[in-house]
């Protein structure tokens, strides 16, 4: 009689300690095939026929639609450079080089996934080829509800969210060698 | 009382369950993923023909993580009905074209660049009707793009780039002319 309860109670916890493995592995920033630059992170393999398991489980749990090879990659921030989480009432700025591609995107989604908005039509996005630039080449930009310079993405509210900078028409990560690669950084101004 | 060899074994025996059930579940739950992307694109009259996902950046289907810069359209397929043939034209600043399997994996993609001709033409077959197209290409497919698929069911996205809000009447027109249609084997054969 022991020995069965003991048998129930083993199968039990391991059968909710694997589910919750399971269910922790597959979160949104799991490092399953991951791809870090900076505060930066990216899942090539997200739109591959080969991609690991994790990645598969994660994709199709959440119902995305990752960009193929040839499509682009798409490189997540939920932290600034100093490791606290980005929320929607503090003020960022993003500078620096972007990695070779033909356009870029960088937008401000929910941890969900969601497009935030500003005023219910205007989405916090903004399209490379319309941002000024340095004499360099690199790009300064500020997002949050403070009014900025130029290149500012308006964005209000609170709480957490995450930015994700899409390159569009680029090989890095699946042909390319990455060591050399730099993403802007995020530095936290004020909140 | 329970021996302490004992604790050990039962706590062995937990982890290795434990093991066993994370790794079935990693596997198994694209195949019983409820809402995965297929589900929900399936809530919209797109089987055979393109249907906005997007519109001026906002999702009309709860797909997370969709570029707002971006018109997108999809369309569901099944190559055990016949094979697909997907077409658009027109020239936009940017569009690619992607190729998902019935579990939402990305089995093939492109660009307008890596186009042939900068033009969307696009077959998608199974094995037969690859061995079929082989045999008697008909000319019109000269310029097309041709994919084999294993699976029957999936889907094409085209995400077309919307530089800025001018560009919408573009963007719209472009994805509103774009066809998913079933490909005629015989049809060609008889008019060739």
């Amino acid at each position: 009689m022991r020995s069965f309860l003991q048998l129930f109670l083993v199968l039990v916890c391991g059968l909710a300690l694997g589910a919750w493995a399971a269910w922790y592995s597959v979160q949104r920033n799991h490092g399953f095939g991951a791809l870090n630059i900076g505060v930066w992170t990216a899942w090539p393999s997200a739109g591959d026929v080969n991609s690991d398991p994790y990645t598969r489980a994660k994709v199709a749990a959440e119902g995305e639609v990752p960009l193929g090879a040839a499509e682009g990659l798409a490189f997540h921030a939920t932290q600034d450079e100093q490791g606290a989480p980005l929320r929607r009432e503090c003020q960022y700025d993003i500078s620096g080089q972007t990695p070779l591609a033909r356009l870029w995107t960088l937008t401000a989604h929910s941890l969900e996934g969601e497009v935030l908005f500003r005023d219910n039509n205007t989405a916090a996005s903004i399209v490379s080829r319309n941002l000024s630039r340095r004499p360099d080449g690199s790009i300064s930009m500020q997002i949050g509800k403070t009014v900025a310079h130029s290149n500012w993405i308006n964005l209000d509210g609170n709480g957490p969210y995450q930015i994700v900078i899409r390159l569009y028409d680029s090989q890095l990560g699946r042909a390319s060698d990455v060591s050399e690669t730099t993403m802007p950084t995020v530095r936290l101004l004020s909140c | 009382m329970l021996s302490f060899k004992r604790l050990i074994y039962l706590a062995s025996v937990t982890l290795l369950v434990a093991g066993i059930i994370h790794i079935l579940v990693v596997l198994l739950i694209p195949s019983y993923a409820a809402k995965d992307a297929w589900a929900k694109l399936g809530s919209e009259d797109n089987f055979w023909k393109f249907k906005p996902i997007s519109s001026a950046g906002r999702n009309k289907i709860a797909i997370p993580l969709l570029d707002p810069a971006f018109d997108v359209s999809a369309c569901r397929f099944d190559l055990t009905d016949a094979p697909l043939k997907v077409q658009a034209n027109g020239n936009l600043a940017f569009w690619s074209v992607a190729i998902f399997d019935r579990l939402g994996r990305n089995t093939y993609s492109f660009n307008d660049r890596t186009a042939i001709e900068g033009q969307l033409s696009l077959i998608v077959v199974n094995a037969v009707q690859l061995a079929r197209l082989r045999k008697d290409q008909p000319d019109e497919l000269k310029e097309s793009v041709i994919v084999e698929a294993n699976q029957g069911q999936g889907f094409v996205l085209i995400r077309a780039l919307r530089p800025d809000a001018s560009w919408k009447p573009i963007t719209d027109a472009y994805l509103a002319n774009a066809s998913c249609e079933k490909f005629d084997f015989e049809a060609q054969e008889s008019s060739g």
